[in-house]
């Protein structure tokens, strides 16, 4: 997995370089972050340090979930169901495994707190020791929420077996007629046959909603309005490639029995409708905010729209092999949104 | 008029590796057993006849019904009269067996349910129907396309190596069910395998 993360990233450098190097060097500065919300916490009443606390340790453990299904295949955890392994020592596995694969966040937070004792500012040198504390217990528990995301992986087993068990009878069972849009598309979407499923993706929706409340809302005036629309237009340009990507995967290992089928080929251009559907919903959410929140003008607004139905059919266009044409189009498409998003109140 | 598969002029090739160059070849109702060495072409050839793979030359005939290179896909009415029970497991491993035969079979027009519980129930498939595909062993995943291979009204019927991963008792029944449909005549059926199949050959289509 993390090989074929850097050949993808080693493909895609000449044009990240040449493209958003600046913004690239800019964005090192963002990594002293990650550590200050859990360092934050300890300064704030309990219940918002809490909420701020929880929030980052679940942040945190998402990799784990997200991963999950790779990380423990359903064929290892039926194996693993047969080994003479105690459930204490399959505990501790999942919890080294969660820890080596947030080993990344820890030496992110690492760097933040390297980076926040020599700059010294005095919130932080108040909060110190429990700072640190806040900030090891949010990696910590980071950890064990991943791990405990692995367990219910290998459980999941076990409950699909009991479900099968509790099933109708034979004739009931033979009776469905499950449709093409269903049986292709809607269903390997949640039953983990697509990566990412519709649980990430709808994640992934809604932390794209957050980012365009954030952005419309102005909550922190600190944080430019291009920068909320360069996060929202980057993670929807994301959840449209890598769905992009998925669909490919899927349509090429179906194609050729479909076509032994006499069934209607609509399935096909619905699986590339489906593509679009995250930036489309996050889209209109955003736009809806726009014209909710302040006064804005018509041009800049039919602009943003335009590029948010246009980003998907252009990346539909280009197969997800062309790796190069996908990394610019990335580039090109997150320069305009983020361009006409923030033009939108000039 | 007798059933009757017409193979003309067949050309096919992967890349640069040539499989058929020309081949013809006419098959009536009953048993046709394909036969070849590994590589031969065997498989390809149901799956050209499927309408999986676009021949790139040449055309294939059944009760009046033309499928020709060319075609950008294999007609509806080719594909509605032919069922490909490929040897491979069905390529939906997150539907549950009852949800892959629901949806293979509600593609064609003519579905008896009954029938299809009838050959699930002889398979010995009825308890395993509430499992999604991918937990199966290979023989149930083996079943659940044979069973509508069985079920349905269709008049080309592709069987590749249908007995592989089958037990004794599947594999009996296997053999019957194709006997007698040999024996009403209503179906050509085109059946790959390495070993001589336990059924009334008809014909023989040797690969080289």
């Amino acid at each position: 997995m993390l090989i074929e993360l850097l050949r993808s990233l080693k493909e895609a450098l000449p044009i990240l370089a040449g493209v958003a190097g600046p913004l690239f060097v800019a964005s090192f500065a963002l990594l002293a972050w990650a550590g200050v919300p859990p360092m934050l916490a300890v300064t704030l009443s309990w219940r918002g340090g809490l909420a701020l606390w929880t929030a980052q340790a679940v942040l945190g453990a998402w990799p784990l979930w997200a991963l999950r299904g790779r990380l423990l295949p359903e064929a290892w955890c039926v194996q693993l169901r047969c080994l003479p392994l105690r459930a204490r020592a399959l505990a501790w596995a999942d919890v080294v495994v969660s820890a080596a694969v947030l080993a990344p966040l820890a030496a992110l937070y690492l760097l933040s707190v390297a980076v926040f004792a020599w700059q010294r500012p005095a919130w932080w040198l108040q909060a110190m020791p429990m700072a640190l504390v806040s900030l090891a217990a949010s990696w910590i528990a980071s950890c064990l929420l991943g791990a405990a995301a692995l367990a219910w992986q290998r459980r999941g087993v076990v409950v699909r077996a009991h479900r099968a068990m509790r099933a109708r009878s034979p004739e009931a069972l033979l009776a469905q007629r499950p449709g093409q849009f269903v049986a292709l598309l809607w269903w390997p979407g949640w039953r983990g046959a697509l990566t990412p499923g519709f649980a990430s993706l709808i994640a992934g929706i809604v932390v794209a909603m957050g980012l365009a409340l954030a952005w419309t809302l102005g909550p922190w005036p600190v944080v430019p309005g291009a920068a909320w629309a360069l996060m929202f237009s980057v993670l929807l340009i994301a959840l449209t490639e890598r769905l992009q990507r998925a669909m490919e995967q899927h349509l090429a290992a179906l194609a050729p029995w479909l076509a032994a089928l006499p069934a209607a080929t609509g399935w096909r251009w619905r699986a590339r409708a489906l593509v679009g559907v995250p930036m489309l919903l996050a889209g209109m959410v955003a736009v809806l905010l726009v014209v909710a929140t302040r006064p804005w003008r018509v041009w800049p607004l039919a602009a943003f729209a335009l590029g948010l139905v246009a980003t998907p059919l252009a990346l539909n266009a280009v197969p997800t092999t062309n790796r190069e044409g996908h990394v610019a189009l990335w580039a090109v498409c997150a320069g305009l949104l983020t361009a006409f998003g923030s033009e939108l109140w000039n | 008029m007798e059933l009757t598969l017409r193979i003309d002029q067949l050309v096919f090739a992967y890349g640069s590796r040539w499989l058929f160059e020309g081949y013809s070849a006419q098959a009536g109702a009953g048993v046709t057993w394909v036969q070849g060495a590994n590589g031969s072409g065997k498989s390809t050839l149901l799956r050209l006849l499927a309408g999986a793979l676009v021949p790139r030359h040449g055309s294939f005939e059944l009760a009046g019904c033309r499928y020709a290179a060319g075609d950008r896909v294999a007609p509806l009415a080719w594909r509605q009269q032919a069922f490909w029970c490929l040897s491979d497991p069905p390529p939906t491993p997150w539907l549950t067996i009852a949800e892959c035969i629901g949806f293979v079979g509600g593609t064609y027009p003519g579905l008896d349910p009954e029938r299809v519980g009838e050959q699930v129930d002889a398979l010995g498939l009825e308890k395993a129907l509430a499992a999604p595909l991918r937990e199966a062993s290979l023989g149930q995943q083996r079943k659940t396309l044979l069973a509508l291979a069985l079920a349905l009204p269709v008049k080309l019927l592709l069987l590749d190596e249908p007995f592989n991963a089958l037990d004794v008792a599947s594999a009996r029944h296997l053999s019957d069910t194709i006997t007698a449909r040999a024996a009403q005549g209503g179906q050509v059926i085109l059946l790959t395998s390495h070993v001589e199949p336990h059924v009334p050959v008809r014909d023989t289509w040797a690969l080289d």
